[in-house]
């Protein structure tokens, strides 16, 4: 009996201990130093964009990259079981007013197609970029096409270089031939302030026009690493969103109005019945 | 109350906003607007009850759908709490917006609910029936037939049971069931039977013309094609971008053919009926209102698209945009309870 209990105390102990060590490596390590991952998007026109993005997290998912990159991604989260990219700058679909997936309802299907980059080659994401998580040293490529052509290769020193190596063009991208290669801007590190994503320099409006002047393929880069926090915990800011609160006021008096005359008529047909 | 085509109108008016929108205040007037035709049809409505506890368990709806979107969407600007990223699925910020659009998905559930019980409530299954097209009437007899098989067995279970407590008998386990399940089978068997002979008393399947083999194999070849092409012209209207002409052309085409072999098949089959629904003005006059706000979502969804929709994630605000005009019309669907007779004229008018 005594032994028995001796068993059942040693068994115990050991599953305390791989519980323990469970949950020791799930709870994040320190944070050591800032973290760097790459973005690269291709769009419609063939332009590519990189951009670094630096955080302080062992892992982040791949919806973060993207927010924290400084680019105007529209995403949608309307069926609650994931996130869709629809719409990177300026490609793309408006989601409210048209389905994410606008030019992908037939035979030639566009869409912002996700891929990654493992053992130096692109591969196409099986995951969400809300449910793939990117560690440090990760490449995350973004391509409005049909799924089948992945974005150049880049390495992550090409994307974030070192503090000095702004503005240099990637080799690895065929050099533009025309004599006066239209760069795209390059991204100044934004002040910690400007957390607004609108608010950090984007690209150039010229670059991204499409059928602007330009057909080859122009790189930029973001040299130094953004140090820009996620824009979750920016304060919430009315003049960034599309519908002015004043103007909304008189709606929201007529709503009130609607729901009372309702409630008015509700409780006389009661009265009326019985 | 009124006549059943009349709140089929109505009904097609009623689902069709909540369908094309998301925006809550939208959603809570539609929403209101039911509660209260709702409140007025239960009272002289059998299925009240039964109805009534469906909608309770429609309320826990929300109570799922809510939590859902609030813990799976981490987007938003409006952050209530945090929760550890090392969670899986759930780790993250819990927005407000999250919470806002789990509530407009859970009110527009609701309010589907809630339309169909008042449509259930207040039309009459055996009224409703009697419009099948002549050439579906042998699906509507038989759906009239389902409909009153399971209340009439419901009822002779209950009878069953209450003559074998008389004997003594209690139920306790499965095997207390067999002397419930034997007298049920028979007692149905039986109404079957009874009801094929009645059926063939009364001249069923009589009324038919008679038709040459060939004609009829005719018949069934052209409906067979004519789904066929019914389904290939959707299919390449909406799956080939640069052939939908076509496509359009090809439905257009199947469905003509499929409305002339329906009528064809129609005229086969003689009516005779017994009671005439009466269509009073009032009927007139809901199926007016529900025709023109049906019309009046469907042009704003044409036109203005942004008009009805609603998206509270960032870039674009938490706050939902809200028409007067929209919210006014769509308000008019309380119309049913108000010009639904008093009792005191039900019972003069019967």
């Amino acid at each position: 009996m005594l032994r028995f209990a001796h068993y059942v105390s040693r068994i115990t102990h050991h599953v305390l201990l791989v519980c323990g060590l469970l949950i020791f490596s799930a709870t994040p390590l320190y944070a050591q130093g800032p973290h760097r991952a790459g973005l690269v998007v291709q769009f419609s026109d063939g332009t590519v964009v990189t951009r670094c993005v630096t955080f302080a997290e062992n892992e982040i998912s791949g919806e973060d990259v993207l927010r924290r990159s400084g680019l105007t991604v529209i995403f949608d989260y309307t069926s609650g079981l994931g996130t869709r990219v629809c719409k990177i700058e300026a490609d793309g679909c408006d989601v409210p007013a048209e389905d994410c997936w606008c030019q992908c309802q037939g035979s030639p299907c566009l869409y912002w197609n996700y891929f990654y980059i493992a053992d130096g080659v692109w591969r196409y994401s099986g995951l969400g970029c809300g449910s793939r998580t990117v560690r440090d040293g990760g490449i995350e490529g973004w391509v409005w096409g049909n799924g089948r052509t992945p974005p150049p290769l880049i390495s992550l020193d090409d994307i974030c270089g070192t503090s000095t190596a702004a503005n240099t063009p990637i080799p690895t991208v065929p050099a533009p031939p025309s004599p006066t290669p239209l760069e795209a801007s390059t991204t100044a590190p934004p002040s910690p302030t400007a957390s607004e994503p609108g608010a950090s320099p984007a690209l150039s409006p010229t670059a991204l026009a499409p059928g602007a002047t330009f057909t080859p393929r122009t790189v930029s880069t973001s040299g130094q690493p953004s140090p820009t926090p996620p824009d979750s915990r920016t304060p919430f800011n009315d003049e960034a969103t599309t519908t002015a609160p004043s103007a909304n006021l008189g709606g929201y008096a007529a709503f009130a109005v609607i729901v009372l005359v309702l409630s008015g008529l509700g409780l006389y047909l009661r009265k009326r019945m019985s | 109350m009124f006549h059943p085509i009349a709140w089929l109108l109505w009904l097609g008016a009623a689902v069709l906003p909540v369908m094309l929108s998301q925006n809550p205040l939208y959603l809570a007037i539609v929403c209101l607007a039911a509660g209260i035709v709702y409140a007025v049809v239960r009272q002289t409505s059998p299925l009240a009850q039964s109805w009534s506890s469906f909608l309770k368990l429609g309320l826990t709806l929300i109570a799922f759908t809510v939590p859902l979107n609030a813990l799976s969407v981490h987007a938003g600007r409006l952050v209530l709490f945090t929760l550890p990223r090392s969670w899986p699925l759930v780790g993250g910020p819990i927005t407000v917006e999250a919470v806002v659009f789990g509530a407009s998905k859970a009110l527009s559930l609701f309010t589907l609910l809630l339309l169909f019980a008042v449509f259930n409530c207040a039309v009459d299954q055996a009224r409703l029936l009697r419009w099948t097209p002549a050439f579906l009437f042998e699906a509507g007899l038989i759906t009239s037939i389902a409909l009153t098989f399971v209340p009439q067995t419901l009822r002779s279970a209950q009878e069953i049971r209450e003559a074998q407590a008389i004997r003594g008998h209690r139920f306790h386990g499965v095997r207390d069931l067999l002397p419930l399940f034997v007298p049920l089978l028979t007692s149905g068997l039986e109404r079957a039977v009874q009801l094929a002979e009645s059926m063939e008393a009364r001249g069923f399947g009589g009324s038919l013309e008679p038709l040459n083999p060939r004609r009829e194999v005719l018949i069934k070849i052209a409906t067979a094609m004519a789904l066929l092409g019914l389904v290939s012209g959707f299919f390449t209207a909406t799956y080939f971008r640069d052939q939908q002409m076509l496509g359009w052309a090809l439905l257009a085409l199947s469905l003509t053919a499929l409305a002339l072999v329906f009528r064809i098949q129609g005229q086969r089959v003689r009516r005779t009926r017994y009671r005439h629904g009466v269509w009073r003005r009032r009927d007139t006059a809901l199926a007016a209102i529900s025709v023109g706000l049906a019309v009046t979502v469907f042009l704003v969804r044409v036109c203005a698209r942004t008009a009805l929709t609603y998206y509270p994630y960032p870039p674009f605000s938490p706050r939902p945009p809200f028409n007067p005009l929209l919210g006014s019309v769509l308000a008019l669907l309380a119309t049913p309870a108000v010009l639904a007779p008093t009792r005191r004229e039900q019972a003069t008018s019967e």
